[in-house]
């Protein structure tokens, strides 16, 4: 065979539904163009901004000490020292629960800043009312009151994890092994959902479709091909699937329409049917989840939590970015809006080192990440006010030990007065 | 015209000549000409609809054909190629008219692909017995006759199998190659590779799928 011949064969390999992908691709390709078009005279004025904007930042080069990256100075006007940090966590900014897995256990986090220890638990879920929380703990699967009363326990042969309490109330899915399994709220009828899946924690859709059946419950997750699927968990159908790039995360907006599918190196908004997902009983093959837009990490950056506001259709993301010239990593928390098939950024902080959990506040006001590298959690305003940080967390959930071993993550921040 | 009125930012000017000069781009552009691809790209950054579909028709069939033997999974190359043309919308009010638009939609969409398939073979499952670290490849090569004994499978399959065999960094510079028409130095540039690298990744690539198709390819 000569290379002209592999040209042919390249050229004339059957590419499965070709012409209907170029159908769809355009559909999609001239949506996003309607609504993204901007008009020409704005086009200048920001082109104006952009040099304008170039030229601060070139100033700013200029007046940044030798060796210096730019990175850096931005990072030294947007990181909170050490001495500026509260030395315990005696408030939570706009009330509400927190609850935090800690080596130690699983904890309650009261407004003021009080703490209970639920039991040896390795991970939990807040029901949708913070009236009692789903913990995972070994082979067990246990709810519990908020003052630690195990209400109903499960047992399974292999280890538990990930739960996750529906928005109902009436469902906890968990992972036993890599199966997804369902549970009734009050710990009945536990069944598989599915026998092989990526591990990552199970999402379930808001409460709010008026087209699905009464009582129905949708669930997204990752299968082991780290295929996105929705499906009714009720009856094991599925509704929609999204072959994404990579997923270490999920999340429903709050009005149930959009579906955040996030990966260390990209991060996808789906619509899997949202308010048009049809009954399940009438459909015959999963619908296909329409894109809505993505969005690459930068080289070497990777995102580490991602996670819907409460309401509307803003999300935030934490990203660890690579070193730079000086060697120091760098992480940045985060706002993306989309606006049609584009994704813009707001930062609202940069830090040296890592930041990883991610969690809103009941209201939406509030962000709260977890600084690890500094031994900090950080309560971010959305409003751009001031910046509350408190230091000492390994030991606050390691009380009479050091802490320094031991970094809690966060695993909610319930529930709306 | 439509240069004028898109350098003026005139969107009055741009309505009264844009449908004109746009079909005449559109219809120069069946005929590949690079002059009126800029065409295009301008009447594009302008917000002409009917420029984007023209450079859509254009380029989405190789985008989308190159996803595919890169990925060799249909919804997946859709994927990628939508979201190619999406990333290459985004940034089309940044784009640099007076370069060619396939090469940068094409380095967007490969390199897209190559790093999904290397995620796919990272995932791979390993089976009892099977070490992960003495096959590296994805899938296994394709037999040249199905195993029922069905006959010889056609010579497009049995290339399509050959290739899905690759590793990705091979079956995307081969597909880069010989689909697309990119030369070794041009691949060298937008996978930011040195050249030795995609011509050794060539080479081997040829040399697997000589070995699974029974034939070499010179």
């Amino acid at each position: 065979m000569n290379e002209e011949r592999l040209r042919e064969l390249l050229r004339d390999a059957p590419v499965p539904d070709e012409a209907a992908a170029e159908e769809r691709g355009l559909r999609v390709v001239q949506a996003a163009f309607e609504e993204h078009r901007p008009p020409r005279a704005s086009s200048r004025r920001r082109s104006l901004l952009v040099a304008v904007a170039a030229a601060v930042l070139g100033l700013a080069l200029l007046l940044t000490p030798a060796g210096a990256e730019v990175g850096d100075w931005i990072g030294d006007r947007l990181q909170i020292d050490d001495d500026q940090a509260a030395p315990a966590l005696t408030r939570l900014p706009s009330g509400g629960h927190l609850l935090v897995d800690s080596r130690d256990g699983v904890w309650v986090v009261s407004p003021d800043g009080s703490k209970r220890r639920l039991g040896e638990y390795d991970e939990g879920s807040w029901s949708p009312n913070g009236r009692f929380v789903a913990v995972a703990g070994g082979h067990q699967l246990t709810a519990v009151d908020p003052i630690g009363n195990a209400r109903w326990s499960l047992s399974r042969p292999r280890q538990v994890s990930l739960p996750r309490w529906s928005p109902s109330g009436y469902r906890v899915s968990y992972l036993s092994g890599d199966e997804l399994r369902v549970v009734a709220g009050d710990g009945t009828d536990d069944r598989i959902l599915d026998s092989e899946v990526a591990p990552v924690a199970a999402a379930w859709q808001p409460d709010l479709n008026p087209l699905l059946n009464e009582g129905d419950h949708v669930l997204a997750f990752a299968d082991r091909d780290r295929v996105v699927r929705v499906v009714n968990a009720d009856l094991g159908t599925e509704l929609a699937r999204a072959s994404a790039a990579d997923v270490t995360a999920l999340d429903w907006s709050g009005d149930a329409s959009e579906l955040l599918v996030a990966g260390p190196r990209i991060v996808q908004v789906f619509d899997p049917g949202g308010g048009r997902l049809p009954k399940a009983e009438k459909r015959r093959e999963p619908a296909t989840a329409r894109l809505l837009a993505s969005s690459r990490s930068p080289a070497g950056a990777r995102t580490t939590a991602a996670a819907f506001a409460p309401a509307g259709n803003s999300f935030a993301l934490t990203r660890v970015l690579p070193p730079g010239a000086g060697g120091l990593e760098h992480s940045e928390l985060v706002l993306v809006r989309r606006n049609a098939g584009e994704l813009s950024e707001r930062r609202l902080l940069l830090v040296s080192g890592a930041i990883t959990d991610l969690a809103w506040s009941p209201d939406g006001d509030w962000l709260l990440v977890a600084w690890r590298d500094a031994d900090q959690w950080l309560f971010v305003p959305l409003s751009g006010g001031r910046k509350l940080a408190v230091g000492n967390i390994g030991r606050e959930f390691d009380p009479g030990g050091l802490g320094s071993t031991a970094f809690p993550s966060i695993a909610g921040w319930c529930c709306r007065p | 015209m439509i240069e004028t009125a898109v350098a003026l930012g005139d969107n009055r000017a741009l309505s009264t000549v844009s449908a004109r000069q746009v079909a005449r781009a559109i219809r120069i552009g069946r005929n590949e000409g690079a002059a009126a691809e800029r065409s295009l790209i301008r009447a594009a950054q302008g917000g002409s609809e009917e420029a984007v579909e023209a450079l859509y028709r254009r380029h989405w069939p190789r985008a989308h054909r190159a996803a595919y033997l890169i990925v060799h999974d249909p919804a997946v190359a859709e994927d990628i190629a939508q979201e190619a043309f999406l990333a290459a919308l985004r940034a089309l009010d940044r784009f640099d008219w007076r370069r060619p638009f396939g090469p940068w939609l094409h380095r967007i969409a490969v390199n897209r692909a190559i790093d999904w398939a290397r995620r796919r073979a990272l995932r791979r499952e390993v089976l009892p017995g099977e070490s992960a670290a003495t096959d590296p490849v994805e899938h296994p090569a394709a037999p040249h006759s199905d195993p029922a004994g069905g006959g010889a499978r056609p010579v497009g399959e049995e290339m399509l199998a050959a290739l899905a065999a690759l590793p990705a960094d091979q079956r995307g510079v081969v597909v880069l190659r010989y689909l697309l028409d990119y030369t070794p130095g041009e691949i060298a540039s937008m996978l930011e590779l040195p050249r030795g690298t995609v011509n050794s990744r060539l080479r081997r690539g040829l040399d697997r799928l000589g070995e699974a198709l029974g034939e070499g390819i010179r």
